[in-house]
């Protein structure tokens, strides 16, 4: 009973941590976020995307081409609360929380030992990584716990044979959660079946109708493969084309062998960079929506339980729960490491969960090292420090210093456009994009509207063309970039960041300023001027220059 | 055998060259300290532990004057004035729990001992993750890893205290030292040649009784 009462209280902490205030903070939306909400409300208004795709394989976005189920089951909380952030981060918090419980019953099945288990659940449920990517609407953290759940009911199918084929269905789903899954699935699924190989080939009925299913559902993603669509990312951040090598390999162009030598050192530089200490406790994400300011994937105190599990090196017997356990670790990191984006944290989200199980493991070596009172009283000690530290970092530093990558400031401006609606407004989009996502999404902007402007865009070429814009007329919103001999021409405002607008710029051509949107810690982000297209018309007349072809429709005005 | 795989190590990296042509007097006690901490590992002469502790308390004092990283203590205004802007950020007065100089201070040595960690500065000159206003080297051959995670991973199986204790003041004293040092973590080279070089023994080994 006492064991139970500590797992609901670990799943209340999870539960608290990410559904507290889930619509404020990370404050705003990303682009990537409100698209699969958008879409999300798109199908279920419509039944078609912004695109005007039904039900497509991929989702084409603003040229992303995502993994489709994060956003099909994101309808439901959609259709429920609405389109917001909360019911768009929704699926993604809930994965969370059940990632907590899975770990514990996977550690406990597995160890046989309920101190670990909720030590790892525990862990999870306090972990940065997985608390910053439950609460952001990310197909990689949805993957995540289909990968969980694939592996608790792979674990159970030794006892249940029958219970493979569920767990095959749902690891080939994760296919369809996130694109490194698609390298993943097949992963795990080999390592799995290799290693109860005798297990299973004692029931082959099972094993053969699992594998079948789980060619089936990932079926329609290897049809797409030759579309451009299907591996656009992969096409774009790998750098196993021969010109990547021809500007970037240096000393290696001129070397025998020296394209190979190249990759492997550049694969190795990369996985090994997953594993660096520099990175895991300390050094954040480089980019901004995928990390919290100051704060890595783990609490730099983890460091100190995760030297501790080397002391069981020596000890170690290659059971199949540490072959297991070696392989997902040393597997998970590869998808990440054929690209080169460096420490892509979203791409090793199942590595960092395999890590922290090891941490775990190594904080119940250091609390058998104490007696009871003092373990105890080092395990509270160390959750305080973490959920102090995870209160200052994630929600008052990232809110304060992020609320511009998360869209917060377009937030404000739809508010206040909605609020005009006379009024023509020209959104610049060279500075910040795609900018038309989050208009559409704040506004609730009616797909219909939304799909008859980009139908007309990709016809056909759902998957195959690449090429994306961003130019968008919604209502009285027009987004694209200001075209400066144009539009001061023309009676509007012209809004855009302090960088895509400077004063002298608007002094230059005589703009008024009307409003400022800040950003969440109050510095101006947004400036919208009224143009005043009749004093530039008059000014050339006095000047006796040559008349903008804009004004003779205005000075008969 | 394995004082020529030692010395090939020691001496046929860039690293080692580097600090020789800096700085001779302090190449010549870190290749004293690798050869001694060597020599130890399977021998424990206590005079040779504590001739290693000398050199490497000499080497400290050296590089102190050097290498200190005054900016654990002395805080840029730029640095004060983000503090300060962070600090406003919380509700009354709790930014000031958070958000001060002792924080500041530990987030420095934090950083410059994780920094040091990080296999990619040794093997890859910190790429992918290259260090900006760092002048980053390559000061070991990639090829090399798998030689020294095995010597790593031997010297784990082995409980080896003598490494594991330098490991750790290598680690506590290079959290004050500058990351922007010209040598480098140097403190580390002695645990890379030694673990590399066992490594390559060990396979070494392993491929010679399996032949036979």
């Amino acid at each position: 009973m006492r064991k139970e009462i500590i797992l609901v209280l670990i799943i209340t902490l999870g539960s608290f941590l990410r559904l507290f205030n889930l619509s404020q903070i990370p404050v705003g939306i990303s682009d990537d976020e409100a698209s699969h909400g958008y879409n999300a409300y798109s199908l279920l208004l419509t039944g078609k995307d912004e695109w005007g795709k039904s039900y497509p394989i991929f989702f084409r976005e603003s040229g992303n081409y995502a993994s489709p189920l994060y956003t099909y089951l994101s309808i439901i909380p959609v259709k429920l609360l609405g389109l917001s952030s909360f019911s768009t981060r929704l699926v993604s918090a809930l994965s969370g929380i059940l990632l907590i419980l899975l770990t514990y019953l996977i550690v406990k099945k597995v160890s046989r030992d309920s101190r670990l288990s909720s030590v790892a659940a525990l862990l999870v449920a306090i972990s940065p990584w997985s608390i910053h990517f439950s609460r952001t609407a990310i197909e990689a953290n949805l993957a995540l716990t289909l990968v969980a759940l694939s592996f608790y009911l792979l674990l159970l199918s030794l006892e249940k044979k029958y219970l493979f084929i569920p767990a095959a269905v749902i690891l080939s789903l994760s296919a369809h959660a996130y694109h490194a899954q698609r390298i993943l699935s097949l992963l795990y699924i080999a390592i799995f079946v290799y290693t109860f190989r005798e297990q299973f080939l004692r029931n082959k009925r099972y094993l053969l109708l699992g594998l079948v299913l789980f060619i089936i559902i990932q079926l329609p993603q290897f049809l797409l493969l030759n579309e451009p669509g299907a591996l656009k990312r992969f096409r774009l951040q790998n750098y196993l084309s021969y010109d990547f090598f021809l500007e970037n390999g240096q000393q290696y162009v001129d070397m025998k062998f020296g394209f190979l030598i190249f990759i492997v050192r550049e694969f190795f530089s990369q996985y090994i960079a997953y594993f660096s200490p520099y990175n895991l406790f300390f050094n954040p994400d480089p980019q901004k929506l995928r990390s919290i300011p100051d704060l890595s994937v783990f609490y730099s105190w983890m460091f100190i339980p995760f030297i501790f599990t080397w002391k069981l090196l020596p000890k170690i017997k290659f059971s199949w729960q540490v072959k297991l356990l070696l392989l997902f670790l040393l597997v998970s990191p590869i998808p990440a490491a054929i690209v080169r984006d460096p420490f892509y944290t979203l791409r090793a989200l199942p590595l960092f969960w395999g890590l922290t199980i090891i941490i775990s493991i190594g904080t119940i070596k250091i609390l058998d090292s104490l007696n009871k009172k003092k373990g105890i009283s080092m395990l509270l000690i160390f959750l305080f420090v973490s959920l102090g530290t995870l209160y200052s970092t994630y929600f008052i530093l990232l809110p304060n210093e992020r609320s511009e990558v998360y869209g917060y400031p377009y937030q404000e401006f739809t508010k206040l456009a909605l609020n005009s609606p006379f009024t023509h407004f020209v959104l610049d989009s060279e500075i910040s994009f795609p900018t038309y996502i989050w208009i559409a999404f704040y506004s609730k902007f009616d797909p219909r509207k939304i799909q008859d402007i980009s139908e007309t865009r990709v016809g056909e070429n759902y998957y195959i063309g690449l090429q994306f814009d961003g130019k968008y007329l919604l209502d009285n919103i027009e987004i694209r970039p200001i075209y400066w001999i144009d539009d001061i021409y023309k009676d509007q405002m012209l809004v855009g960041t302090t960088l895509a607008i400077s004063q002298k710029q608007a002094k230059e051509h005589k703009l008024t300023k009307i409003f400022e949107i800040a950003n969440y810690s109050g510095e101006t982000y947004l400036i919208g001027y009224k143009t005043h297209p009749k004093d530039h018309c008059i000014q050339e007349l006095n000047e006796k220059v040559p008349l903008n072809p804009h004004c003779e429709k205005i000075l008969k005005n | 055998m394995k004082y020529l795989i030692f010395f090939s190590i020691v001496l046929s990296n860039y690293w080692f060259w580097r600090i020789l042509k800096h700085n001779f007097l302090v190449a010549l006690l870190l290749l004293l300290i690798t050869f001694l901490l060597f020599i130890t590992i399977k021998k424990r002469y206590y005079l040779l532990i504590f001739a290693t502790i000398t050199i490497a308390s000499i080497l400290v004092l050296i590089l102190i004057r050097s290498d200190f990283d005054k900016t654990l203590f002395l805080h840029t205004q730029e640095e004060i004035h983000s503090l300060n802007q962070r600090r406003s950020y919380y509700p009354k007065n709790i930014g000031a729990i958070f958000q001060n100089k002792f924080n500041l201070s530990l987030y420095k040595f934090k950083r410059n001992i994780f920094a040091n960690l990080d296999l990619n500065m040794y093997f890859f000159a910190n790429h992918p993750r290259e260090r900006g206003n760092i002048s980053d080297f390559e000061k070991f051959s990639p090829f090399l890893i798998p030689a020294f995670i095995i010597g790593m991973l031997l010297s784990i199986k082995n409980k080896n205290q003598i490494l594991l204790s330098y490991f750790l003041f290598s680690l506590l004293i290079s959290g004050i030292f500058s990351i922007n040092s010209y040598l480098g973590p140097i403190f580390f080279f002695v645990l890379i040649c030694i673990l590399s070089s066992q490594g390559i023994a060990y396979v070494i080994f392993k491929l010679i009784s399996g032949n036979r």
